[in-house]
């Protein structure tokens, strides 16, 4: 395996747990949003926008989806507390 | 005859406004769902069982039927285009259709796809039309011990599979055991191989974080090491010309088709028996038989048309038990029992007497349901296909969350989900040292099924082991398992053979002819 596949490996697989790892404490929501916002920018080298449309977009897609729809709780961490309000509406 | 006229009587059931318009929904849904990697149609089944309470049984059980059928077909989406069994019984997919998808053959790929499960959902329902009652009798024949010969048929394809590399599948095959050994055990309760006393270990490892983080994680890793992390755009065209030369290259495997149909009804209908076993029989049986077998895997288009094919009929098949006997073939039909004893219906052979609207008019929404789903897949294809045109450092963070959050919405345990990266890594690093993965997969579906077959047989008869041998049916079976193993030995002594041969004719003809 050459360097350059290592080097993107690793940080591929690196960015996994620490997007997993951030999960257990900020939520997947913003744990995804974060690592979107990295990966995205950073290893694709893609433009903000871009960047940004997708990285708001997916948690928010991913919420109605899971929970709005299938009703399947994605684990939230800490940051629980601000999706009361949303548990409201939905419920 | 008085089958044909209860068929038609089925049509017109089916047929009805409200009926056709819950098995388009269904279909559609179930479309949706089976694309989704981590959702099968188990999940949509269990979800979408609730909302049947506001619609009368008939068309309660059409709906989620087309959801069962459309997730089959969905299934085959997400393997061929990202490379992630969309469900269980896609895994056989993937194994062809992703190199086909590589090659930018990827609507071959889905046209195959759809296809096959159209061929192979029909010729099920009409077996099922005919056949339900004699059927089921062949059916309750099979106890344990046939059940164990049939799973170490299923292993014996795939060791067949191994080609040259048989001692590696074999490891494979026991890696993936082990796995499938974690948890507790099924008869005793004892707890077997926790790691580290890891409390997330006691529900075993779900066969879904498997194959999410080996052909997730693992898939995106080995294609993010063939691109180097640039921009790729796998070529992929569409028009209604390549549709037509789909057609032309599928009539070749027709009769794959149709022996794949029959594998995967039969297997469908045998109790605990679903799409998974028959799909990934049916690609076995259908690399033996073939005459190119090394060319699959590398994106033969029979390795999609066999096991898609299979799992549309053994999804059929298992409703058949389900009906006439109340016992469910496979998971999914778990749900549909219980769904029809909340509606109030006692299955048995007294169904087709007391309630024939509802029997017939399942069946007759099937046929429906299998039209209407190859249309819409086939007409969707384009969509599907422009996901691919995507760069790929856009898709592989999308495919990433789709693991993860895919991988946990099955067992809502983060456990599971830290699983799923780790053994991303594990067989990345596998596949890059030739090992096959995919027996790998297959131990761990068919495992638990084999140890619970092999027990309740070895209990049964308290430990006498010729039990295996002496009831006719499970010897034939396992005959026929030795023969798929050393059938394919004899081919490969017999190719070394014919090399060393013709190595040496063209030594002697190399120096007769530099003199």
């Amino acid at each position: 395996m050459d360097r350059d596949t290592r080097r993107i490996n690793f940080i591929t697989v690196g960015s996994l747990v620490v997007l997993l790892g951030l999960t257990h404490v900020i939520g997947i929501y913003f744990a995804i949003f974060l690592f979107l916002l990295f990966y995205l920018r950073f290893v694709g080298r893609h433009s903000w926008l871009l960047t940004g449309i997708l990285s708001t977009a997916s948690p928010i897609f991913l919420f109605f989806f899971f929970e709005a729809l299938l009703k399947i709780l994605l684990p939230k961490g800490y940051s629980e507390p601000l999706f009361y309000p949303l548990y409201q509406i939905i419920y | 005859m008085e089958i044909l006229d209860a068929l038609i009587q089925g049509f017109s059931t089916a047929l009805t406004p409200q009926n056709l318009m819950l098995m388009m929904m269904g279909c559609v849904i179930g479309l949706f769902v089976g694309a989704m990697p981590g959702l099968g149609s188990v999940n949509g089944v269990a979800i979408l069982l609730p909302v049947t309470f506001l619609v009368p049984p008939t068309g309660a059980i059409i709906f989620l039927a087309a959801v069962y059928y459309g997730a089959m077909y969905g299934g085959a989406i997400s393997s061929i285009m990202l490379g992630i069994p969309g469900a269980s019984t896609a895994v056989a997919t993937v194994f062809d259709g992703r190199p086909l998808a590589m090659k930018g053959k990827a609507d071959l790929a889905l046209v195959a796809a759809a296809v096959g499960s159209f061929v192979g959902g029909t010729i099920s329902v009409i077996l099922f039309t005919l056949f339900a009652p004699p059927l089921a009798d062949f059916a309750l024949k099979f106890g344990p011990q046939e059940e164990f010969a049939l799973m170490m048929l299923a292993f014996a394809t795939f060791i067949g599979l191994g080609g040259d590399d048989i001692p590696k599948t074999i490891f494979s095959i026991a890696i993936g055991l082990v796995f499938a050994a974690v948890g507790l055990d099924e008869i005793s309760g004892q707890p077997r191989l926790i790691f580290f006393d890891i409390t997330g270990f006691y529900h075993g490892i779900n066969f879904l974080v498997l194959a999410i983080g080996i052909y997730g994680i693992g898939e995106i890793l080995w294609t993010l090491e063939t691109s180097k992390g640039e921009v790729k755009v796998t070529q992929a065209s569409f028009t209604a010309k390549r549709i037509l030369e789909a057609f032309k290259q599928l009539k070749k495997s027709i009769t794959i088709m149709i022996s794949s149909s029959f594998l995967g009804y039969f297997v469908g209908i045998l109790p605990a028996a679903g799409a998974t076993p028959a799909s990934l029989m049916a690609y076995g049986v259908a690399k033996t038989m073939s005459k190119d077998p090394d060319s699959f895997g590398q994106g033969n288009v029979t390795g999609v048309v066999a096991p898609e094919t299979a799992n549309n009929a053994a999804s059929t098949g298992s409703m058949l038990p389900m009906i006439t006997l109340g016992i469910p073939g496979s998971p999914t039909t778990a749900i549909l029992l219980g769904g029809m004893i909340i509606w109030g219906l006692r299955p048995g052979p007294l169904l087709f007497v007391n309630h024939p609207e509802f029997v017939w008019g399942l069946i007759g929404s099937l046929y429906m349901a299998n039209l209407f789903a190859v249309i819409i897949n086939i007409a969707f294809i384009p969509l599907f296909v422009s996901v691919l045109k995507l760069p790929f450092t856009i898709l592989a963070p999308i495919i990433f969350v789709l693991c993860i959050v895919g991988g946990y919405a099955p067992t809502q345990s983060l456990h599971d989900v830290w699983l799923i990266v780790i053994f991303g890594a594990v067989f990345y690093l596998l596949r890059k040292l030739n090992y096959p993965v995919a027996p790998a997969v297959l131990a761990i579906v068919l495992g638990p099924l084999t140890e619970r077959a092999l027990r309740q047989s070895l209990i049964a008869e308290q430990g006498d082991v010729t039990t295996f041998i002496e009831r006719p049916l499970s010897a034939t079976i396992l005959v026929l398992a030795v023969l798929f193993v050393v059938l394919p030995l004899f081919k490969i002594v017999k190719r070394r053979k014919k090399k060393s041969a013709a190595s040496s004719e063209t030594q002697e003809n190399g120096s007769s002819g530099n003199q």
